[in-house]
């Protein structure tokens, strides 16, 4: 160290004693870099309540389309809310807070919980028994392809089983389920219990039952913090598809828990003059689901676009069928699946 | 026999870092090829109200080529890694900047200080990928700016060798700068390819990014005009650019090799 020191002292070593402080002179400056960024805000009880009430009143796409005043919605959660408040607590009051905006794609992620409003489905008859469709109507002609379950029913009618679009389907999986219906007199495509998933299936499936370039739906993008600050309308066009596509009668089965990405497929293929939609109303969902962090790290998704269909119906409370069936309690004793026989009926 | 092959390997090693090259000649150019590691702070408003911290995995590929009156630069600076903040989520970072000018001396040709100016083109871009967010979990900042730029640099003798430093400052004043959208969602068809972002960019100057960057390089000439390196990069802006602030610091430092080409 001393020979260090005096290595520094010679004349030879001003110039590199200079150096070392040029160094060390901006190394300190931009060690300071703290200064140059505020603290985190604090992730106290109130400023979290604060900070998730404010992301949704500018975020939040439906305040005007479901009729809710989030002002006033503030003012009877937000005097329950100090900061003395528990964690627990405070989860559970933001929870109840969020359940007002009826939506789906709302939930509130804590970590412990997730918050969520399921009333789009728990409030209605379920018209779906999976074993009940496994023993008595798919037998031994199902396929599984990929994620795609299909089968022959009565012979000239070809069954497509699809339960979420979470579940990627390939081109070519989706080709060949066409190939082997191609001389079907009619296909049911089986949505009921599929709660969405991947936004660009939709597309991709609807464009094997259409034979020229349609309008598939419109949205609007929040743009701006008012409630009605939007972008202009966007137009989403589905074209053919695939090496061939199927344009004889198709009827697509919904219930309840047709949400998201499923509710986007029912509203273009509704508009295919080929297409019935039987059983019903989809649950909706129309809504892009974007998230934002909060101050204590509690994620919050919620809906951030509105969508509509070619003719300006928004899908945001679900696409009710073309024909209303429910499935009765004495069909389902008896091994019947009746919105499947009433399809088949339709069809035959 | 292995001591042996050890010792010459060393020796040999050593020989040619020792070895210095009397004196560089008026024209030259060198290609740098190094990396290092670095610390990124980032607070962006469009991601979160939290500030992330992370270390990166730092890359550098430059060029210089340096002539009696003045110096053309090209640095190439990467950096890929994670970023957690305190009680909230990770992100996945890429970052680059490329920068390039040219700077005039000033000084006489013997002066000890030699003093440059010059203009600089810089680049900047940032991508994360938020883990625990979805649909609008990618956030950049891309920045291309125009500006002053300032070098000092100086030759010296220090425990009998020659080295080389320098230090150079760009603020960038006009800049064309392109951040996510208000919700973070592409507003185009979902089906739709490219880059959408690029119809949000605006120009502007100080009121949409306020940047400093430094860096300081210390080089050891070695024999046959090749060099060592070791660069530390500091690079901080805020951007105010619509609809969401970000403040954004990288310092990084590298190690690296000058190929005298």
């Amino acid at each position: 160290m001393l020979k260090l020191l005096s290595l520094l002292n010679s004349s030879t070593n001003k110039i590199m004693k200079n150096i070392i402080i040029l160094f060390l002179f901006t190394i300190a400056i931009t060690s300071c870099e703290g200064i140059l960024f505020e603290d985190d805000p604090k992730p106290d009880p109130v400023a979290t309540f604060e900070a998730l009430w404010r992301e949704l009143d500018e975020g939040y796409s439906f305040f005007e389309y479901k009729n809710i005043n989030w002002d006033s919605i503030y003012n009877v959660y937000r005097p329950k809310v100090t900061t003395t408040t528990k964690i627990l607590d405070l989860y559970n009051i933001m929870s109840d807070m969020l359940y007002t905006l009826r939506d789906g794609h709302v939930n509130l992620e804590a970590g412990f919980n997730r918050t969520r409003n399921w009333e789009w489905f728990l409030g209605y008859p379920p018209n779906f028994d999976f074993d009940l469709l496994q023993r008595n109507y798919w037998k031994d002609e199902q396929w599984y392809t990929g994620a795609l379950i299909h089968t022959v029913i009565d012979s000239t009618i070809g069954y497509v089983r699809y339960g979420s679009f979470s579940s990627r389907i390939s081109e070519s999986q989706i080709d060949l389920v066409i190939a082997r219906f191609q001389n079907a007199k009619g296909i049911i495509v089986d949505l009921r219990d599929n709660g969405g998933g991947f936004s660009d299936i939709p597309l991709l499936l609807a464009s094997r039952f259409t034979d020229k370039r349609r309008l598939a739906y419109t949205f609007v993008v929040k743009n701006g913090p008012e409630h009605n600050d939007f972008s202009d309308p966007v137009e989403v066009y589905v074209e053919p598809g695939g090496e061939r596509q199927y344009t004889k009668p198709v009827v697509i089965l919904t219930n309840r828990m047709c949400y998201s990405a499923t509710n986007f497929f029912v509203a273009i293929m509704q508009s295919f003059p080929n297409v019935k939609i039987i059983g019903d109303q989809t649950g909706g969902g129309g809504g892009t689901p974007v998230s934002g962090e909060l101050p204590n790290g509690w994620i919050v998704r919620y809906s951030s676009t509105q969508s509509f269909t070619p003719d300006g119906f928004n899908i945001e409370g679900g696409i009710p069928p073309d024909i209303k069936v429910d499935m009765t309690e004495s069909d389902r004793l008896k091994g019947k699946d009746t919105i499947l026989e009433r399809t088949i009926a339709e069809l035959k | 026999m292995r001591w042996t092959l050890a010792w010459i390997i060393f020796h040999l090693s050593f020989s040619y870092l020792s070895a210095q090259e009397a004196s560089e000649p008026k024209s030259t150019f060198h290609l740098k090829l190094g990396g290092g590691f670095g610390l990124q702070t980032v607070r962006d408003n469009a991601m979160s109200p939290l500030q992330y911290d992370g270390i990166q995995g730092a890359f550098q590929a430059a060029g210089e080529w340096r002539r009696p009156q003045g110096l053309y630069r090209l640095d190439g600076l990467f950096w890929l890694g994670e970023a957690s903040a305190v009680s909230g989520g990770t992100t996945n970072n890429y970052s680059f900047a490329v920068n390039g000018g040219y700077l005039h001396r000033l000084s006489k040709e013997d002066a000890r200080w030699q003093w440059r100016v010059g203009p600089a083109i810089t680049t900047w871009g940032s991508f994360r990928e938020h883990l625990s967010l979805i649909n609008s979990d990618f956030f950049y900042d891309l920045f291309f700016s125009l500006g002053p730029s300032g070098m000092v640099e100086r030759e010296f003798r220090f425990f009998k060798r020659d080295w080389f430093v320098n230090w150079q400052i760009t603020i960038p004043a006009l800049t064309y700068g392109v951040r996510p959208n208000y919700s973070g969602l592409e507003v185009v068809p979902p089906d739709e390819e490219g880059f959408q972002g690029w119809e949000d960019a605006q120009f502007g100057s100080f009121n949409i990014l306020q940047n400093v960057k430094s860096q300081i390089e210390l080089a050891y000439p070695l024999k046959n005009g090749n060099r060592l390196g070791l660069l530390y990069f500091w690079d901080f802006f805020k951007s105010d650019l619509e609809p969401h602030s970000v403040k954004h610091s990288m310092q990084s430092v590298q190690f690296s090799l000058h190929f005298k080409l």
